[in-house]
């Protein structure tokens, strides 16, 4: 058995390639001489073959599937560059139309790209601050040296550098106005508080208050700044005379005195604002004090000068 | 010291067979590949990825049977090229052979095996596999088609020794000629 063993072994090397070329040589001399072994290894061809056509065959599959990964990124590229205007593939739009599986991974990479977009809009904002943090004082004493003839090519190379710096600038200013204007600075600390019926059986004078508070919360959401100041200040006084406990009493005050500032602010009336936003900060147990402080310290940032 | 020391160590993990590392290869040379013969003017991608999937084919037959050996004459990227190459000429006749670049003649083993003739095969063996039962069909397939070695054969089947896997192969084989 051993000996069969041992001369199966051979047969397989001499079948897959594994011999050394002496070992092979001195092999089919031995082959062309022995006819019982000639057979023997004749009749291992087929299975030794089909084996490494079998191996073949599933590699063939194999790269299929490589292949087929490859299409998903090459088609995942052409769908990016189409949304995102560097080509104008016909192929998409057609294919859009013709298959709604498609349709539905462009509409998820066209979220993707969004999603990308928003957060790289969120480092920048956070870049925007730290260069803001940064900014040294502006030197005032400039001196006059009197003027100098450049050469025209330093004069290109002056605006090789000069227009990116514009470029900035105007998308400093861009998003100085969509960020730090008075009614993007109240949508971005304005929450809708959710009050639900938490207050419900609490008397008239609770569903009175829920309610005016409610409506004027809807008033400040839609952006009817007038109607929910006057609102919040009815809030603040019923709030203040009723019979609630002393927690969501003080929420109520709170909140309308924090939703009033805003209000006020949305109304393009910064400086009333400012006033009512310094008595919040100044009250470190007021509910808002935290963010009445941010707010105040947006206010008199670099970024919102630029936006007035 | 071969020119070729990387394509070398690369060829070696290669001839075991395992597809983690072909895929890696794969991965590599298709964009080349790709570039390659749209330069040679030939335009029609599908028909670029088929001769890239026969050539791989063709190569992977030829490292795992060591047909390909060291030292090596080219890399093993340009080793397939001259395999798409000859494919391509098999496709649009000899006349067509007027090619402009720097891949050299790349010894491909004469016997470019028809698809067809690997297919039926291939087929062979599925149908032995299927008539010769268990264990056999789990140590043959293991050991061929999984690149199994002995040792983790022995361990995976729980089978005593090295020895005994190897035992059992052999009869496993000898089973499967007599289906023949």
């Amino acid at each position: 058995m051993s000996d069969e063993l041992v001369l199966l072994e051979k047969i397989e090397r001499y079948h897959t390639g594994a011999m050394a070329p002496a070992e092979r040589s001195q092999w089919e001399q031995i082959l062309k001489t022995d006819e019982t072994l000639r057979t023997e290894v004749l009749a291992y061809a087929p299975v030794f073959g089909a084996w490494q056509a079998l191996r073949n065959d599933q590699f063939r599959q194999s790269l299929g599937a490589w292949e087929a990964e490859w299409q998903e990124v090459e088609e995942s590229e052409a769908i990016e560059n189409w949304l995102t205007s560097q080509s104008n593939d016909a192929w998409v739009n057609q294919k859009m139309q013709a298959d709604a599986s498609f349709a539905e991974k462009v509409n998820q990479h066209k979220q993707l790209l969004e999603g990308f977009s928003a957060a790289r809009g969120q480092n920048f904002h956070s870049a925007m601050q730290s260069w803001e943090s940064k900014q040294a004082p502006l030197n005032t004493t400039t001196e006059n040296t009197g003027a100098t003839i450049r050469p025209l090519w330093r004069r290109w190379a002056a605006a090789a550098v000069i227009t990116p710096l514009l470029i900035l600038v105007a998308a400093t200013y861009w998003y100085a106005n969509s960020n730090y204007s008075n009614q993007s600075l109240v949508e971005s600390y304005y929450q809708q508080p959710s009050i639900g019926n938490t207050l419900s059986g609490q008397g008239a004078t609770i569903d009175e208050l829920t309610a005016a508070f409610n409506t004027a919360h809807d008033h400040l959401y839609n952006r009817r700044y007038p109607d929910a100041l006057k609102l919040f200040e009815q809030v603040e006084t019923m709030a203040a005379t009723s019979q609630i406990d002393d927690l969501s009493k003080q929420y109520f005050i709170d909140n309308a005195q924090w939703s009033k500032a805003l209000a006020l602010l949305g109304n393009d009336k910064a400086a009333n604002a400012e006033e009512l936003l310094a008595k919040i900060a100044g009250n470190p147990s007021h509910a808002y004090h935290q963010q009445a402080l941010e707010l105040q310290k947006n206010l008199h940032s670099f970024l919102r000068r630029l936006s007035n | 010291m071969s020119n070729y020391q990387q394509d070398e160590e690369q060829l070696q993990r290669l001839l075991r067979g395992d597809h983690a590392d072909w895929k890696k290869a794969y991965d590599e040379w298709r964009t080349p590949f790709l570039l390659y013969f749209h330069q040679q003017g030939i335009t029609d991608r599908d028909q670029v990825l088929t001769l890239l999937q026969d050539a791989m084919v063709i190569m992977f037959n030829n490292i795992t049977t060591h047909k390909l050996q060291t030292p090596l004459q080219s890399e093993l990227r340009t080793y397939l090229f001259g395999i798409g190459k000859r494919l391509y000429w098999r496709l649009r006749s000899e006349n067509s052979k007027a090619w402009n670049d720097d891949i050299p003649e790349t010894p491909v083993a004469p016997e470019v095996e028809d698809k067809e003739e690997q297919r039926h095969r291939a087929d062979l063996v599925r149908r032995l596999l299927s008539q010769i039962g268990e264990p056999c069909r789990t140590v043959l397939d293991m050991f061929y088609l999984r690149g199994y070695s002995m040792e983790a054969l022995a361990e995976e089947l729980e089978l005593p020794s090295e020895g005994a896997a190897r035992k059992k192969k052999f009869d496993c084989l000898k089973k499967m000629r007599d289906l023949l």
